[in-house]
C-alpha cells in the first residue's frame, strides 16, 4: 500500500502541469490494471460481467469537462458516439446506459460504495478506497 | 547597344522571342486562372455539395428518429415495438454514417481552407444538441419500456421537442449556409471565368498589337535601308556613280550599305582610271596604226626579200644536191683509190707466184723435150728389138742430158709451180674476203680474219719495212658490215704504213669486254701534232701531198664505225707514233 502511494506521488509529480485521468474501480474488482480495449469492451457494454459473475457497473459524468474529454479520447470514441452505442444496446435490450453523475466526487463516492463498479476521475482525487487501474495523460 | 544596330538574325530572334514571351505569359496566366477556377469547382464538387448532402441526410434521419420515437412511445405491442427498435437502430447507424461522412469532408476541407467559423459553430451546437437528444432518448426509451407513455410523451413533446427543433434549425441553417456557399462558389467561378476570359482576350489582343508593332518596326528597320539600297543601285545602273547612302544601322544591311558606298567609290575611281587608260590606248592605237602602215610597206619589201631568199634557197638546194653528188663521186674516188692500191698490191703479190710458175715453165718444157727425146730413143730401140746400138745411143743421150739431175730439176720446178699456185690461191681467197667491202647486208664475221685478209692485201707494202705484231684476243664473231670494216682496217693500216718512213712496227691487238670488241692498231711512225690529230676525221683533211690521198679515208671510216654504233679514237704523239682504238658492239641489232 505504501509503495502504491509513493508511485502515485511520483506519477503526480511527473504529470504536473497536465490534467491526468485515473481509471478507478471498486475494491471488489479483481483487476490491478486495465488496457484501452478492455475498457472499451466494458463501456460499450460488450462485456457486462466480471469473471466471478458479478455485473460490471460503469459510470459517466454529466458535466462536459476536460477529464471527460480525455477519458473518451482514450477510449477512441466520442461521448456522442458512445451514447449512440448505448442507445442501440438499450433498444436491443442488452443493457442500459451508465448512470450519469454530476461530479467526479460523486463518481468516487459511487465507486467506493458500489461493488463491481468502474469509472474515471481526476487523478488528484484518487484515494486508497478505490483501486487505481490506470493513469491517462492527455497525450495518451 | 541599340536594338537597331543588332544583327538581323538577332533582331528576328528578339522579335520571335518577344512574341513567344507574350504567348508564354498569356498561357501562364491562363493556367493560373484555370487553377483558381478548378479550385472553385473542386470546392463545389468535393466540399459544399457533399457536405450539403450529408447534412440534408442527417436532417432527414434525425427527423426519422424523432418520428420513430413518437411511434415507439405509443406502441404497446412488443413485436411492433421491437420492429420499431430495429428500425431506430438502423436510423442511428445512418446518422453515424452521415456524421462520419461529414467529419471526413471537414477533414479534407481543412487542407484546402480553414473551416468557416459560422459553419464550425453551427455544427458544434448540433453535436451538443444531439448528445442531449440522445440523453433524453435514454429516458424516453426507459419510460416507454416501463409503459409510462404519458411521461414519455411529455418528455417527447416537451424538452425533446425543443432540442429536436434546435437540431433541425441548426441543420437547416447549415444547409442554407451550404446553399449560399454553393451559389457563392458558382458565382465566384463564373466571375473568375469571365475575368479570365476578358484578361486572356485582352492579353491576346495586346500580344497581337505589340507583336504587330514589333514586326512592323522590324520590317521598317529592314525595308527602309533596302529600299534606299534599291534606289542607290538604280542610280548606279543609270550611270550615276557618285551615289553615297546614309548608314542608318550597324547590322548586315548597314554593312551592305557601307559596302555599296565603297563599291560606288571604287567604281568612280576605276572609271577615272579607265578614262585615262582609254586615252592612253587611243594614243597607242594611233601609234600602232602608223606602225602598221610602216609595217605594211616593210612587208612588201620583205615579200620581195622572201622571194629572193626562196630563189636562193632553191639555188642552195641545187648546190646541195650537186655537193651530194660530188660527195658520192668523191667516195667513189676514195673507193677507186683504195681499189687502186689494192690492185697494185694484188698485182705485185700475184706477180711473184706467177713468176715462180712462169719461170719454171720454160725449163720444164726444155726438160720435158729432153725426156721426150730420150723416150723416143728408147722407143726406137724397143721397136728394133732392143738393138744394142740403139740402146747404147739412148743411154749415151741419157748421160748427155743428165737425166738423173733432170728428174730432180723437174721435181724442183713442179714444187716451185705448186708453191706459186698455192700462193695465188691464197691471194685470191684474201681478195674474196676483202671484196665483201661492197656488201651492204649485216653478217656475222670474225674481226681477226678481216684484219688478216686486209694485211694480206697490204703485205707487199709492208714487207721488208714493217714488222706486224699480232696480239689477237679470243673475240666472238660480231654482227657487222664486214667489207666496210675491212675498208676501215685497210685505211688505218695504210696510214700506219705511210707513217713509218724507214722501218718500224705495227702492233695489232684485239680483245672483247662487256658486249664489245676492241681493236687497237698502233704504229711507231712519225705521229701527229695535236692540231692535226683533232682534224683527221674531217672530210677532205689530209697531210699527204696532192694526188696522194683524197682526205676522205678516215672521214669515211668514222662514218662506217658510227654506222656500227661504235666509236673510233686516236692517240698520237709527234715522232712516237699513233694508236687507233675502235670499239664495236657484238650485237649490232
Amino acid at each position: 500500500m505504501y509503495i502504491k502511494k509513493v508511485l502515485f506521488v511520483i506519477l503526480l509529480l511527473c504529470g504536473s502541469g497536465y490534467s491526468q485521468v485515473a481509471i478507478i474501480a471498486n475494491k471488489s474488482v479483481k483487476l490491478d490494471k486495465i488496457e484501452q480495449a478492455e475498457l472499451l469492451d466494458y463501456y460499450s457494454r460488450d462485456l457486462k460481467f466480471w469473471d466471478n459473475g458479478d455485473p460490471i457497473i460503469i459510470f459517466d459524468l454529466k458535466v462536459k469537462n476536460e477529464i471527460r474529454d480525455i477519458f473518451y479520447k482514450y477510449l477512441g470514441k466520442s461521448s456522442s458516439r458512445m451514447k449512440s452505442i448505448w442507445m442501440k444496446k438499450m433498444l436491443l435490450g442488452e443493457g442500459d446506459p451508465p448512470e450519469p453523475l454530476d461530479s467526479e466526487e460523486d463518481m468516487l463516492e459511487k465507486i467506493i460504495e458500489t461493488p463491481g463498479s468502474i469509472g474515471f476521475i481526476n487523478a488528484e482525487l484518487v484515494t486508497d478506497e478505490v483501486k487505481l487501474l490506470r493513469i491517462i495523460n492527455d497525450e495518451d | 547597344m541599340k536594338i537597331k544596330n543588332l544583327r538581323l538574325s538577332r533582331k528576328l530572334f528578339l522579335g520571335f522571342g518577344f512574341v513567344l514571351l507574350m504567348l508564354f505569359g498569356v498561357n501562364i496566366f491562363s493556367i493560373h486562372q484555370m487553377n483558381i477556377l478548378k479550385l472553385e469547382i473542386d470546392n463545389f464538387n468535393n466540399q459544399w455539395l457533399p457536405s450539403a448532402l450529408a447534412i440534408s441526410a442527417l436532417n432527414l434521419n434525425t427527423s426519422d428518429l424523432r418520428r420513430s420515437q413518437l411511434q415507439y412511445a405509443f406502441t404497446f405491442d412488443d413485436q411492433a415495438r421491437q420492429e420499431l427498435a430495429n428500425s431506430m437502430i438502423l436510423i442511428i447507424d445512418r446518422i453515424n454514417e452521415n456524421l462520419d461522412t461529414y467529419a471526413r469532408l471537414k477533414q479534407q476541407k481543412g487542407e484546402i481552407q480553414e473551416l468557416l467559423e459560422e459553419e464550425k459553430n453551427l455544427f458544434k451546437g448540433f453535436e451538443t444538441d444531439w448528445e442531449t437528444y440522445q440523453d433524453l432518448s435514454f429516458t424516453i426509451f426507459r419510460l416507454s419500456r416501463e409503459n409510462k407513455q404519458i411521461e414519455a410523451y411529455e418528455l417527447l413533446d416537451g424538452q425533446t421537442k425543443i432540442i429536436y427543433s434546435s437540431i433541425n434549425a441548426k441543420l437547416q441553417k447549415l444547409l442554407s449556409f451550404y446553399k449560399e456557399e454553393v451559389i457563392e462558389g458558382a458565382k465566384n467561378a463564373d466571375l473568375v471565368f469571365q475575368a479570365t476570359k476578358k484578361l486572356i482576350t485582352s492579353l491576346v489582343v495586346v500580344t497581337i498589337i505589340l507583336s504587330t508593332l514589333f514586326v512592323m518596326l522590324l520590317v521598317r528597320w529592314i525595308k527602309y535601308p533596302i529600299r534606299q539600297l534599291e534606289k542607290g543601285a538604280k542610280k548606279v545602273a543609270e550611270g550615276d556613280l557618285s551615289v553615297q547612302l546614309d548608314i542608318q544601322s550597324e547590322d548586315e544591311i548597314g554593312n551592305l550599305t557601307n559596302s555599296f558606298n565603297l563599291m560606288t567609290k571604287s567604281l568612280c575611281e576605276a572609271m577615272e582610271k579607265s578614262k585615262v587608260q582609254a586615252d592612253r590606248l587611243k594614243m597607242q592605237w594611233e601609234v600602232l596604226n602608223e606602225t602598221y602602215l610602216e609595217l605594211e610597206l616593210k612587208s612588201d619589201s620583205l615579200e620581195k626579200q622572201k622571194s629572193t631568199i626562196e630563189k636562193k634557197n632553191r639555188d642552195l638546194q641545187k648546190t646541195m644536191e650537186k655537193l651530194k653528188s660530188t660527195q658520192a663521186q668523191l667516195i667513189d674516188s676514195e673507193k677507186m683509190a683504195s681499189l687502186g692500191q689494192l690492185t697494185a698490191g694484188i698485182a705485185h703479190e700475184i706477180n711473184n707466184p706467177i713468176n715462180y710458175i712462169s719461170a719454171g715453165i720454160n725449163p720444164l718444157k726444155r726438160d720435158m723435150a729432153d725426156i721426150e727425146s730420150l723416150y723416143k730413143k728408147y722407143e726406137e730401140a724397143s721397136n728394133n728389138g732392143f738393138d744394142p746400138n740403139k740402146l747404147k745411143d739412148a743411154k749415151q743421150y741419157s748421160k748427155e742430158i743428165e737425166s738423173d739431175f733432170l728428174f730432180d730439176e723437174i721435181k724442183s720446178l713442179l714444187d716451185g709451180i705448186e708453191e706459186g699456185a698455192l700462193r695465188t690461191r691464197e691471194i685470191v681467197i684474201g681478195l674474196r674476203n676483202f671484196s665483201r667491202m661492197d656488201e651492204d647486208a649485216i653478217k656475222t664475221a670474225n674481226i681477226n680474219e678481216g684484219i688478216n685478209s686486209t694485211l694480206m692485201l697490204l703485205r707487199n707494202k709492208l714487207k721488208n719495212k714493217i714488222i706486224i705484231k699480232k696480239e689477237y684476243g679470243q673475240i666472238p664473231p660480231i654482227e657487222c658490215y664486214a667489207g666496210k670494216l675491212n675498208q676501215v682496217f685497210m685505211n688505218i693500216l695504210n696510214n700506219a704504213a705511210d707513217a713509218i718512213q724507214d722501218e718500224g712496227e705495227i702492233i695489232i691487238r684485239t680483245w672483247a669486254s662487256n658486249d664489245h670488241v676492241y681493236i687497237s692498231i698502233k704504229d711507231n711512225g712519225i705521229g701527229m701534232q695535236e692540231n692535226i690529230r683533232k682534224r683527221i676525221f674531217e672530210p677532205f683533211y689530209t697531210t699527204k701531198e696532192v694526188g696522194q690521198g683524197t682526205g676522205l679515208g678516215l672521214s669515211i671510216s668514222f662514218g662506217i664505225i658510227e654506222k656500227h654504233k661504235g666509236t673510233i679514237s686516236v692517240k698520237s704523239k709527234k715522232n712516237e707514233g699513233s694508236e687507233f682504238i675502235i670499239q664495236l658492239p657484238i650485237n649490232l641489232s
